[in-house]
């Protein structure tokens, strides 16, 4: 009686996903997610497999060879560019707080309502013939083996008296609104869904390894046994490779891109992939993760086929059910139970997924806007809405599965389980050209997506479902033979007398040709609104704007915080919206007490915490009901929109713009370099002068503003006090002095610098130079009681050929700057002069705190001072030391310091010394 | 090899891939002929499957 | 009632002149000759108008303006720039900082005093240089 224990197992398995999905969600609850990794995500994907695929596979095999695979050959292939494509969509979604694929096109176009409905019918539609599969290879594998051990034979879903697929049909119905329905905010994870999904990944995966090592191992002696038996058999060996009979390369090619658009857009794909990522770090791992999965899943397919088509040669078994019927006919019966319980995973994990991402459709991009738009629901009255949500979500639910129903009776079972999901995969396909377009170009607009959508899906109706419903019970009626009223051009499975294809690439040709002639066309010729530019800039850049703060605000209006809050609570319930507000409060420093009117942040963010429960459209309308908002003014948004992204675009071609003009100079080579050279030298020197002339007139503005300042002073009160007048006069003197010091060593620099300079060049001895020297320094040392020593050798030697005034020059400027740099007391300055070689090497030490690292590299610098700047500005014009390094330079010599800071400075020049046998 | 030209190798691997399983190619190895007792479409059809699979592991995961 | 000044400026000369004319005016006068002790000066002192010079040794006049008007108003506490660096462009930034006028060296004491009563003389009228 395996009938019996068949239901006990399947509700056993039922109540297990329940308490991994609660254990998720309890996990969740604490902070201590279980589907945070990569390898949770890939599996979680592992939804792409569905009933579809664990019964259909084979049956598809059975007929087609390697007809299967293209539907996993084109995931695969995409999956290698999830990396560009999926991160975008995972980005874009995160920051909008996506709820749906519905909700995605809405916002994207505008927060359109209309384009968000119009993706919900087509998603829903286009699922139903998806789902109505699950419930035909569900209640077929029942049936057989409820049947079990009757001999086996086509399944009749009404031979056991009750019909087996309207139960089967109820008993998902109610498991998915228990499963699907337990939360509200549909942007947070479903931690628990995508656990058991994962869990349900596993277990079909093992279950069909399982059967496929059983068949081909213990019923066949390996796979390399039934290829050969195959290839014997006339009626099998044409499977082995692609052909007419079974699949051609056109078809392969078509079924390759159709499945490469479904893995993007099936919703539950998206559910999976987009909204429950965690981090898009994970996709990396998925990326060739889920693939692997894929062909794993796929190993035994073609064995089990042939398996089938060997042992039920001449008995009428269906062979979307070889995977059942082969451990049954061996008389496996627990291992047939096995593969009941994946096959039931398979389905399941598609109805779950699939139904609650429809009934959100249905709920937050259908019914909301429609409610509210028809003052059914009214935002500002009292009321917890927050239910209503949900019960629509449960209706949906029910509504969808019991279409999945009545699709299934109506077709009966004259079609192959692949070619029933075939059509759902080509539904899905209409959403590409505005999803794509929507997120990499920013042309498309909503009149575009609107037309291309319809355009594309009543194609698709037209040459796929309808047409479908035409061959009931396999015998094509007049309809399809002869098109509608006779016109042959619009038979539906040869559009405009198209012959040679398949229904499918069929029906994907022409319906996408329409939908991408519609969308590029409509979106060429209308204009865009302000919130379409908005969203189209926020979608398609989403990579530029680092974080959400970042955004651009296109908004001006007025709103009160309390209308906003108690708009928030009607939807999220009271200690939610608390928590959301004090979040915010938190991160803005806000204080709600003192806030009274609403910014656009705030709406902004409360437009966000809604669309986060009712979907983007839908938000913008409960929004619009408290706010009062002004129309922005094209220009204005230009304005926004420029202060933030123009900047980072402008930048980027700017340097694309050198980039390409890198590439030209460098093939035109050398005289370009050396143009370019020769120009930068130029530039270079001209920045040089102009800070010079900067510069200069800073040091000169100085003194005079002292000078001007007291002389106005004195000017205004004569009845000054004698003594500050002195004081005063004593200043204007002083930088009198100071300025005219400054001009003079300005033309000296330029003289020395332009070399207009006189030199006059004579038989120069150092030793009596520096005495002179330390002579002429003698007052100024003594007024700050600074000892000067010399150490001299007193050789005839020490003489150099040179201007004798400009080396005294250096050398009182070199002296001024020890004294003014030693101590207060105890200040010590020590000459030296020595030979070298054929060097004169002049030293002037002095004890003073020294001069930093830094310092030694600019005090050679025009302008450039040295000394603790904390202690104001020392005094001097900043061009002696340049000026002395000139005329050293200029006789050939080199001036620089040695300083450790803190133990004085040391200032060393040096001149060559004539040969011995002097000139 | 930095990020971006492991970024760009993804490109290049689903270039390689359409190319794999597209018309020449497929039909040059669309023989039934047993190679290890596997037919040798269905031997190459899973071989640049796992090709490309190998690929893009490689391309994410190695480092440096 | 006479308003507190405080001079920034490291020019001796120009400080002891400032210091004149603030105290001749009859405002109570301190002085910073460095970034940092202007810094210092502004919480201790508590100014109600701050003569800024641009260049400072260490920490400059704008990053001080800036400084002032993350904590301080226009009316709160009145700055006014000097500077011997009279370019366009320093001005333009000095005003869109913060400054209430700007003031270039050498500068005339009859137009710097009325400039600062305009700021610390209520009942005058009460607009910056802008423009």
């Amino acid at each position: 009686m395996i009938g019996g224990v068949m239901i006990v197992v399947a509700l056993a398995y039922l109540g297990v996903l329940f308490a991994i999905a609660y254990y998720g969600d309890w996990r969740a609850e604490r902070g201590r997610s279980i589907i945070n990794n990569p390898y949770v995500y890939a599996l979680s994907m592992g939804v792409y497999c569905t009933a579809w695929t664990y019964y259909g596979s084979v049956g598809r095999a059975a007929s087609s060879g390697l007809g299967f695979l293209p539907i996993y050959i084109g995931p695969t292939l995409i999956a290698v560019l999830w990396w560009f494509v999926l991160r975008k969509m995972v980005r874009i979604s995160r920051v909008n707080r996506i709820t749906t694929i519905a909700d995605f096109m809405a916002s994207r176009y505008g927060k359109s309502t209309s384009l968000g409905g119009l993706v919900t019918v087509i998603a829903v539609v286009g699922i139903v013939p998806y789902i109505s599969l699950q419930l035909d290879a569900v209640s077929a594998s029942f049936t057989l083996l409820w049947q079990h051990p009757q001999p086996v034979g086509a399944p009749s879903v009404t031979r056991s008296g009750l019909d087996t697929a309207l139960w089967v049909t109820l008993g998902m119905a109610a498991f998915a609104v228990l499963f699907g329905t337990r939360h509200l905010d549909v942007t947070e994870h479903h931690e628990g869904l995508v656990a058991a999904i994962a869990f349900e990944s596993i277990v079909k995966l093992a279950a069909f390894l399982t059967v496929g090592v059983f068949v081909s191992f213990v019923l066949f002696g390996g796979p390399a046994d039934l290829f050969g038996q195959a290839q014997q058999d006339p009626a099998l060996a044409g499977l082995l490779t692609l052909n007419d009979a079974t699949l051609d390369y056109g078809q392969w090619a078509w079924l390759t891109g159709l499945s490469m658009l479904a893995i993007l857009f099936l919703p539950r794909q998206f559910q999976m992939a987009v909204l429950e990522n965690m981090d898009e770090q994970h996709i990396r791992k998925a990326s060739w993760l889920f693939p692997l999965y894929l062909l794993v899943i796929n190993l035994f397919v073609l064995p089990i086929a042939l398996a089938g088509l060997i042992t039920f040669r001449n008995q009428p078994m269906d062979a979307d059910l070889y995977v059942l019927g082969l451990p049954l006919m061996a008389g496996s019966e627990l291992l047939a139970l096995f593969v009941f319980i994946g096959g039931l995973s398979a389905a399941t994990s598609m109805v779950i997924v699939d139904t609650v991402a429809l009934s959100t459709m249905v709920s937050n991009d259908l019914m909301m806007p429609l409610l509210l738009q028809l003052r059914i629901l009214r935002p500002g009255e009292r009321g917890d809405y927050g239910g209503v949500l949900l019960a629509i979500r449960r209706v949906a639910i029910v509504v969808i599965m019991l279409l999945g129903y009545v699709y299934f009776r109506v077709t009966d079972d004259a079609a192959s389980l692949v070619s029933i999901g075939l059509i759902s995969f080509a539904a899905v396909a209409q959403f590409a050209p505005a999803f794509l377009g929507g997120i990499y170009w920013k042309g498309g607009t909503r009149a575009g997506a609107l037309a291309g959508l319809i355009s594309g899906f009543l194609v698709w109706a037209y040459t796929l479902p309808l047409a479908t419903l035409h061959s009931i019970s396999g015998a094509p009626d007049a309809f399809l033979l002869n098109g509608p009223w006779g016109i042959a051009w619009l038979r539906p499975y040869n559009l405009f007398g198209l012959t040679g294809m398949d229904p499918v690439a069929h029906a994907l040709f022409w319906s996408l040709f329409a939908n991408i002639a519609a969308y590029v066309g409509v979106s060429l010729l209308t204009r865009p609104t302000v919130l379409e530019q908005g969203q189209a800039a926020r979608f398609v850049d989403v990579f530029n704007y680092a974080t959400n703060s970042d955004a651009v605000f296109l908004w001006r209006g007025t709103a009160t915080v309390q209308a906003l809050r108690s708009l928030l609570e009607r939807f999220l319930g009271v200690a939610r919206t608390e928590r959301l507000l004090d979040d915010y409060a938190h991160r803005r420093g806000v204080d709600w007490a003192a806030t009274q009117q609403a910014d656009a942040e705030l709406v902004q963010h409360a437009e966000r915490m809604l669309a986060g429960a009712m979907g983007a459209a839908s938000a913008r309308v409960a929004i619009a009901s408290v706010v009062q908002e002004e129309r922005l003014s094209m220009d204005e948004v230009l304005r926004i929109l420029d202060e933030t992204s123009q900047v980072r675009a402008y930048s980027r071609q700017l340097e694309s713009r050198t980039q390409q003009l890198e590439q030209k100079s460098r093939e035109l080579e050398a005289a370009t370099t050396e143009l370019r050279a020769a120009n930068e030298r130029l530039q270079e020197l001209d920045r040089l002068k102009d800070d010079f002339i900067s510069t200069v007139t800073h040091e000169l503005r100085t003194p005079l503003t002292s000078i001007r300042a007291f002389s106005e002073i004195l000017h205004d009160n004569p009845t000054l006090d004698p003594e500050r007048r002195m004081r005063f006069l004593a200043i204007i003197l002083k930088e009198s002095e100071r300025l005219t010091r400054l001009i003079n060593q300005v033309l000296d620099l330029a003289k020395l610098e332009s070399g207009a300079a006189e030199w006059n060049t004579t038989e120069v001895n150092m030793t009596t130079l520096i005495g002179e020297a330390i002579t002429a320094s003698g007052g100024m040392a003594a007024e700050k009681g600074v000892q000067i020593s010399t150490e001299l050798e007193a050789e005839p030697s020490l003489t150099v050929w040179a201007d004798r005034d400009r080396i005294m020059q250096v050398m009182l400027n070199l002296l001024s700057n020890a004294v003014k740099f030693c101590p207060t007391e105890g200040g010590r300055v020590l000459v030296s002069a020595a030979r070298q070689g054929r060097w004169l090497v002049v030293r002037v030490a002095d004890n003073g705190q020294g001069i930093t690292r830094e310092d030694q590299k600019v005090i050679f610098d025009k302008f450039r001072q040295g000394g603790d700047q904390r202690r104001g500005r020392p005094q001097g014009t900043g061009l002696g030391l340049p000026i002395s390094a000139q005329i050293i330079d200029h006789f050939g010599g080199k001036l620089w310091v040695e300083s450790t800071p803190g133990e004085g400075a040391t200032f060393i020049f040096t001149l060559p010394l004539p040969a011995d046998d002097k000139p | 090899m930095s990020r971006d030209v492991r970024h760009q190798w993804l490109v290049v691997i689903f270039g390689l891939g359409c190319l794999l399983f597209s018309f020449p190619l497929l039909a040059l190895f669309n023989h039934a002929a047993l190679i290890f007792g596997v037919p040798l479409s269905v031997l190459y059809v899973f071989a640049a499957w796992l090709v490309v699979i190998g690929l893009t592991f490689l391309s994410h995961e190695r480092r440096n | 009632m006479p308003g507190k000044v405080l001079i920034v400026d490291d020019e001796a000369n120009i400080v002891i002149s400032l210091e004149f004319l603030m105290e001749q005016a009859g405002y109570t006068v301190d002085v910073a000759r460095t970034g940092e002790e202007a810094i210092d000066k502004i919480d201790r002192f508590h100014p109600d108008l701050v003569l800024l010079d641009v260049m400072l040794p260490g920490v400059n006049g704008f990053d001080i303006l800036q400084r002032i008007r993350q904590r301080f108003t226009l009316h709160q506490m009145a700055v006014i720039m000097l500077t011997a660096k009279g370019r366009e462009v320093e001005v333009t930034k000095g005003l869109a900082l913060g400054a209430n006028a700007y003031i270039t060296k050498p500068f005339s004491t009859r137009d710097l005093l009325a400039e600062v009563r305009r700021y610390l003389e209520p009942g005058e009228e009460h607009e910056t240089l802008a423009n």
